[in-house]
């Protein structure tokens, strides 16, 4: 009878084991693609996945066909590894990369201890790019000592993507975006719904099941920093010889703001939740950058699924964060291998409004943002409208990812309650400073 | 005489080819110890008493200042006290899961080999693989909930709770790593002499008196083992963390000494200090394993 039993528990215990072990497909990340069969090799690092890494695929496959006397042996890495990896390839002098793609905001842990060259100043002197076709503010933020360092291929920043069947349910208006804070927050509480379909204006409101999220945001790195902007401060001054400014009575009041969407409003899940609530309207917005068009393209209804800017939520300005992803040059790259690089970059730079309309990424190339796209992509208009008014690129630091990654925890533990507001950012000011150190 | 003497000369030689061709035997092994042990170990030894920036290029000797810069560092402190909580309670529930796998196992013939096969296979996953499934269980919107909805609960946020991520993480590897002491733990069920029991049982000792005065005494040297090398694996945890809550979140809640040391190293370029740290952990690491042979080891019969 007891060894029936057991068998029993056994039998359970090897169905469960079975479906936890099912075989997960294998991912080809960090697959080195040969493409071409040219003389010259150009070893080429991207971390741009997804529909942006495809994208770019596509278009160094053209560049080889193009240009038969060059191989590029392409590499795409998820960010974490592409870093990693980086760093030690780079040191080390050999197996790295010739060229890569870099968020601006990294550019100084490079640019300023010389492991990447000024390869965007060398092609604005040979008339490969022209300077004056590029956001001055977004060139200002990859240039140090005059020189002008790796060339951006995109510049994009984030906003709102509203649910419409949700803005309708709520009857509010898609040409009547929130104004101000005060609003915002009046809107998503207008847009949000308890399982008996009351909102948290109602009396009877059950903010323990609630049915339908207002707001839910995918990084915070994505949704404090403007706000930080807004409230007239950042994470650090510039580098180098950077200040912390977390600490700032400024830099409370807009990470406050935030916090109490969380626990004094409940309108904001305190945990980062992707946008896929979205699709079965179970979330009315979702605050995010300009790379989630692509999902929301794809998956949701025409007319289901708009694009707001990022919300004016400060007393003092409306400001909204731009990045961009930049192309870089090694510095002990050999000549031959140069030449080609460039004229690969020229290339990228000169196709890139193709890419904003598979990812819907805007062209850092200002000529290349013509009034076409707004018809093609339906965030284009609102974001770079917004980019060029209000648009400051996210804070650079020689120690950016140290930095960031301060701010990633002290962000999480703020707004999932383990600390105040006070305490976390009072926290990440003095590890940031050690870090500067 | 002169023979003997030949005889003796001629031995020794043999003796000689024989040490030669047990080095011989014995040299790739060496080899690879050498480059890629012993040299790491002695590398990251001096790498603590200097500083070492990678991406600057600075390397100079600064004696115990790396030290002195991980008493002032939180952050170290925090991640320590993280990987020893999971550690324990890891080790632990492995201990307790694996040998009731392997009592139950060695209880019954039908389907023996079958579930002590299914029951390693989790082993051979990778924690790329064990941490992407976890993960989708674990979710808010995930599996587990999903069915605790079935009975009316509303669930938990098991990876972004400050509270249950870090035995979340220890659930996941316990069900991961349990195989491996199951498989040492029954050979060591099956070592035991069956005339003990039956003479336990002629005795009139219950199932339990069984379990306490005569199984559980007679493999200690396995449940010793098992601990000490349980332990030493978990306090490095890395992948977990890493792979399911993004680096050791919320907060810092299930941010672990292995990823400090690692972030500093390779993301933060920190060399000189993460040496320092490693060797610290290595020094942790030793005084734990020391304390648990001088309680278990006392008490083992071998």
């Amino acid at each position: 009878m007891q060894t029936k039993l057991v068998s029993r528990i056994l039998l359970v215990l090897m169905i469960l084991h079975l479906v936890g072990a099912l075989p997960l497909t294998a991912q080809d990340e960090g697959e080195v693609q040969e493409l071409g069969t040219g003389e010259i090799e150009v070893n080429f690092w991207s971390g741009l996945g997804g529909p942006d890494g495809q994208s770019l695929t596509d278009l160094v496959t053209r560049f080889v066909e193009e240009n038969p006397e060059v191989t590029i042996n392409y590499q795409i890495l998820g960010w974490g590894t592409f870093f990693d990896k980086l760093s030690a390839a780079i040191v080390a002098g050999s197996g790295g990369p010739d060229i890569m793609t870099l968020w601006h905001s990294v550019v100084p842990q490079y640019a300023l201890t010389g492991h990447i060259m000024p390869v965007a100043e060398q092609m604005f002197n040979l008339g490969m790019l022209d300077k004056d076709d590029f956001s001055p503010a977004l060139l200002d933020s990859v240039s140090f000592d005059g020189e002008t360092y790796p060339v951006p291929f995109d510049n994009y920043g984030s906003g709102l993507y509203v649910n419409t069947h949700l803005l309708e349910r709520a009857g509010i208006s898609f040409d009547d975006p929130p104004e101000n804070g005060e609003e915002f927050i009046e809107y998503v509480r207008r847009l949000t719904w308890d399982e008996n379909g009351n909102t948290p204006n109602d009396d009877d409101f059950d903010a323990e099941n609630i049915a339908v999220w207002p707001l839910s945001i995918g990084w915070n790195r994505v949704t404090v920093t403007p706000a930080l902007y807004q409230w007239g401060t950042d994470v650090v001054t510039p580098a180098p010889n950077a200040e912390v400014l977390v600490d700032s009575e400024e830099a409370k009041a807009a990470v406050q703001y935030i916090h109490d969407l969380v626990f004094e409003h409940h309108v904001l899940p305190g945990v980062n939740w992707s946008g896929e609530l979205m699709l079965n309207d179970g979330l009315s917005m979702y605050l995010d950058g300009a790379w989630v068009y692509n999902f929301y393209n794809t998956n949701m209804e025409d007319g289901q699924i708009a694009f707001w800017p990022y919300p004016r939520l400060g007393p003092e300005r409306g400001s909204t964060i731009m990045w961009s992803h930049t192309l870089a040059v090694t510095s002990n790259i050999e000549p031959d291998v140069l030449d080609a690089t460039m004229r690969l970059i020229q290339f990228l730079s000169d196709n890139s409004r193709e890419h904003s309309i598979k990812t819907g990424m805007p062209s850092a190339r200002l000529s290349l943002r013509d009034a076409e796209l707004a018809d093609l992509i339906w965030t284009f208009e609102t974001l770079t409208t917004q980019m060029a008014a209000e648009g400051v690129p996210e804070y650079q630091s020689e120690r950016f990812t140290e930095v960031e990654n301060i701010m990633a925890a002290a962000y999480s533990s703020i707004f999932t309650g383990q600390q105040t507001v006070e305490e976390g950012l009072d926290d990440a000011a003095q590890r940031i400073r050690r870090a500067l150190r | 005489m002169k023979r003997q003497a030949a005889n003796t000369s001629w031995t020794l030689t043999n003796k000689r080819r024989e040490a030669i061709a047990a080095y011989l035997f014995l040299a790739p092994y060496l080899f690879f110890f050498l480059v890629f042990l012993a040299g790491p170990v002695i590398s990251a030894f001096v790498t603590a008493f200097v500083e070492w920036e990678l991406l600057r290029g600075t390397y100079r000797f600064i004696g115990l200042e790396n030290f002195q810069l991980i008493m002032e560092d939180d952050l170290f402190w925090i991640a320590l006290g993280n990987s020893l909580y999971f550690a324990i309670m890891t080790t632990v529930g492995n201990v307790i899961v694996a040998l009731s796998a392997a009592l139950a196992l060695k209880s019954i013939r039908l389907g023996h080999t079958l579930f002590r096969v299914v029951m390693y296979a989790p082993v051979v996953l990778s924690i790329s693989v064990i941490g992407i499934i976890f993960s989708r269980l674990l979710a808010p919107f995930g599996l587990l909930n999903a069915g605790l909805e079935l009975f009316g609960h509303n669930g938990f946020d098991y990876l972004a709770d400050p509270s249950l991520v870090l035995p979340s993480l220890s659930l996941t590897t316990i069900w991961w790593g349990f195989g491996f002491p199951m498989l040492i733990f029954l050979a060591a069920l099956y070592a035991v002499p069956e005339t003990l029991y039956e003479a336990a049982r002629i005795d009139g000792a219950g199932r339990r008196q069984i379990l306490w005065q005569v199984t559980l005494p007679l493999i200690r040297p396995a449940l010793l083992f098992i601990i000490v090398t349980q332990f030493i694996a978990h306090i490095q945890v890395f992948g977990q963390p890493y792979i399911m809550t993004n680096g050791g979140g919320p907060g810092y809640s299930s941010y672990t000494i292995v990823l400090h040391i690692y972030r500093n190293a390779f993301s933060y370029y920190h060399m000189g200090y993460a040496g320092a740290m490693a060797l610290s952990l290595g020094v942790v690491m030793f005084i734990f394993a020391l304390v648990q042979f001088r309680l278990l080891g006392r008490y083992t019969e071998y």
